[in-house]
């Protein structure tokens, strides 16, 4: 019977938490699932992007979000913003686990070019040109070329949105670091474009040999 | 150095700015602030633009982020009636689906009854 009335009972109203800030989120998270519930809603897409660009593959990432997210929530209660903020902190994690990831696998670290491709399918729509496109492709071989510390800053950068200072704490460096590894990233994949550009030939070898 | 030091600030000022809109012309205006020379943040504006465009997509299921919510934290969609009922125990159920039976039973017998005692208090003249 009892269970019965409570059909009918009203559920008090909950306060909207996503309000908060990740700290105070963070406190409550140590005792409140539903307060984990809301700091993960505000980080799964840029973790799950981070971690698909690391791994290419949508399995894998997946897997991968779901342990970084179940360890985060394992181990709140131990944490605390000693200069890392929470965002940094899961970043740390996300990092750990694919670097982990890539250990046991034995498996290159890569930026998945077809998906890269596949991704930007709205800048290759018709009205844009076969030198947009050219140009596309040449950034994406160099995008690829580049040593995993500076495809790292580009993700978390380009597709996280992180700022320099951010970036700074998920890689461990000072942001005038950040700054400086971001300028002469920049610089590297503009050298390596003119330089695809000044030898087509060779691309045109490439191309060939990679075709069969 | 200094020169390096405002290019650092500009390229980070671009990017930033290109996240939100990567116009040329929001651009170009980002880059009237700082003291590089045209031709050389002409280059990286067309390198940021492009950056901005490729690195994106790969979005989560909606699928995988619902249930690893779930998974994570229960879940907290809302519950309506029908939904909380059938999640009651089986002997609840059948209890409250018995007395929903009866109930209307019984009302339609109290209406038959009423109606019967209408028509028999007819005065006969």
């Amino acid at each position: 019977m009892i269970a019965m009335l409570n059909l009918f009972k009203r559920k008090p109203k909950e306060p909207d938490l996503s309000a908060l800030s990740d700290p105070e989120l963070v406190e409550l998270a140590k005792e409140n699932k539903v307060a984990f519930g809301v700091l993960y809603e505000r980080y799964v897409e840029k973790i799950y992007k981070y971690i698909y660009y690391r791994t290419g593959n949508h399995q894998d990432a997946e897997d991968l979000c779901e342990a970084v997210f179940f360890r985060a929530m394992g181990h709140i209660e131990t944490y605390t913003d000693r200069g890392l903020p929470f965002q940094a902190w899961l970043y740390r994690i996300a990092h750990n686990l694919v670097a982990n990831w890539h250990r046991d696998k034995g498996r290159r670290k890569v930026i998945p070019l077809e998906d890269f491709v596949n991704s930007g399918l709205d800048f290759d729509a018709p009205d844009s040109g076969a030198e947009d496109r050219e140009e596309k492709r040449m950034l994406l071989k160099a995008l690829e070329s580049l040593p995993e510390e500076r495809q790292q800053l580009l993700m978390l950068k380009f597709i996280s949105g992180m700022s320099n200072a951010e970036i700074g704490q998920v890689l461990e460096r000072t942001e005038g670091a950040i700054k400086s590894l971001y300028h002469r990233t920049l610089l590297a994949l503009r050298e390596d474009m003119e330089q695809q550009q000044a030898n087509p030939a060779v691309e045109v070898k490439e191309k060939k040999r990679n075709h069969g | 150095m200094d020169n390096d030091l405002e290019l650092e600030n500009l390229l980070t000022a671009l990017t930033d700015s290109a996240l939100t809109d990567a116009s040329p012309r929001r651009l170009e205006a980002v880059a009237r602030q700082y003291a590089v020379p045209r031709t050389e943040a002409d280059g990286f504006i067309r390198l940021i633009a492009r950056l901005t465009v490729t690195m994106q997509g790969a979005r989560p299921a909606p699928r995988f982020v619902q249930r690893l919510k779930t998974d994570l934290a229960g879940d907290d969609r809302p519950r309506d009636l029908i939904y909380r009922a059938r999640h009651l125990p089986a002997h609840v159920q059948l209890a409250a689906g018995l007395a929903v039976v009866v109930g209307f039973v019984l009302l339609r017998r109290r209406q038959d009854d009423h109606r019967r005692s209408q028509t028999e208090t007819v005065p006969v003249q």
